[in-house]
């Protein structure tokens, strides 16, 4: 027999009104319990029921084509090798003086002097701080190509991401009155990233770059907790 | 139906097919893409123009729920929902979204597109319209037991990207009956799949 208490926090889970502290916490006991789990799950069915109160509706026949061209998109324009490296070559040189300390002003200067001279004199690097004490140890990295609007977004030691959440970068663009997304960050072997990206619509400056914490799928809009800023 | 186990959108055949294709869609299978966009694109459809209000909003919201189910269909766990209820959840959850955006921003000003004005036309031609079709006169039925305020406030609830707070403002009731309403429909609606499944 499921209490109320636990009922009144199944509803709010469902309805996404749990802290994300709070959700977490749920989600841990619904793994242990399964008269709970099925509860929820009934709740949820029946939430999602009120979709029926609509009638479906016929999109329009090119949509699929397009929604196709979208997620075939990154294997289109994926990088041929060459062009690639010498992104890899900053993402490295950047990794590197984060692992050695050397993320200060001064040296990162240096290093921007450095880059400058070279074909990689485009490129713009940026180490991301953390925001919350729980991301401390992240090492988050930042390559970024304004004149080709594209990127790369390096994490490692990232602690766990409670379940029905994504990790999605952003772009802060002073010309622009909300940050723009450069899309839902895909982790790899649960606690590193190696993410290519391309901002939602072209940036005229990237002033910063920011990663929150958002609802599976992600955000238009920032609306969850900012976890690591880097400018 | 009687007899026939179901979720509370359709029967357990059409939900094991479901399952399938999202095994497939989480292996890059793009036929399997293409026959589960037939099956949910039609009623997500329907419920992304009722929370837009607009056309060209609403294909928006379901490119960016499908671009999410391509990438996310591994993921899909069947002890936590239905497909049914996973798809329409994204859905919901970017329109939300959008709509978030769209008073941030103060985009009041409407695109002017082709779609201006458009009401897209019903589609009773997808394979899940029958079930879907029988599901919904039940859930209307269902939500005729339950007391119209609670009604209302699971309506906007689902549809709007109101929180319950801008609900109690809204419909002029404190912020405790409000979620008591939610919270009552809610277990009203569990209780009322519960006895036809």
């Amino acid at each position: 027999m499921i209490d109320e208490t636990k009922q009144e926090m199944a509803i709010d889970y469902v309805l996404g009104e749990l802290s994300p502290m709070a959700a977490e916490s749920f989600e841990r006991e619904l793994a242990g319990n399964e008269e709970l789990r099925s509860f929820t799950k009934e709740l949820r069915e029946g939430f999602a029921s009120m979709a029926l109160t609509t009638e479906s509706l016929r999109p329009r026949s090119e949509l699929f084509q397009r929604i196709l061209t979208e997620v075939n998109s990154p294997k289109k324009s994926k990088l041929v090798w060459a062009s690639f490296v010498p992104w890899a070559l900053a993402a490295c040189l950047a990794a590197a003086l984060l692992i050695l300390g050397f993320d200060d002003l001064h040296k990162k200067n240096e290093v921007a002097a450095l880059l400058q001279r070279d074909a990689l004199a485009q490129l713009q690097i940026s180490a991301l701080r953390a925001q919350v004490q729980a991301y401390s140890n992240v090492s988050a990295v930042v390559v970024w190509n304004q004149q080709h609007q594209k990127g790369l977004l390096r994490l490692e030691a990232l602690p766990g991401l409670q379940s029905g959440h994504d990790y999605q970068l952003w772009i802060i663009d002073p010309a622009e009155k909300t940050p723009v997304s450069a899309g839902i960050v895909p982790i790899e072997s649960g606690n590193s990233a190696r993410f290519e990206f391309r901002p939602e619509h072209p940036v005229t400056s990237a002033a910063k770059f920011a990663v929150s914490i958002e609802k599976s799928g992600g955000s238009t809009v920032p609306q969850g907790q900012i976890i690591l800023v880097g400018q | 139906m009687i007899g026939r186990k179901m979720t509370p959108a359709m029967d357990e055949a059409a939900e094991r097919y479901n399952i399938e294709l999202l095994q497939r869609i989480g292996k890059g299978d793009e036929a399997a893409f293409a026959a589960f966009y037939d099956r949910l694109a039609p009623i997500l459809y329907g419920v992304a123009f009722r929370m837009m209000n607009d056309a060209a909003e609403a294909e928006d919201v379901l490119q960016e729920g499908f671009s999410y189910i391509w990438r996310q269909a591994s993921t899909y766990d069947q002890n936590q929902s239905s497909t049914f209820a996973w798809a329409i959840m994204i859905v919901r959850n970017k329109a939300i979204d959008r709509l978030r955006m769209r008073q941030r921003v103060e985009r009041l000003q409407q695109r002017m597109t082709s779609f201006e004005g458009v009401t897209p036309e019903r589609d009773d031609e997808s394979a899940l319209e029958p079930f879907l079709r029988e599901r919904r006169a039940q859930v209307r039925a269902a939500l005729i037991e339950v007391p119209p305020e609670q009604r209302q406030a699971l309506e906007l609830s689902f549809f709007s990207d109101l929180t319950h707070e801008q609900i109690a403002a809204q419909l002029g009731a404190p912020l405790g009956t409000i979620k008591a309403r939610i919270r009552r429909g809610l277990l009203r609606l569990r209780q009322i799949f519960q006895q036809s499944t």
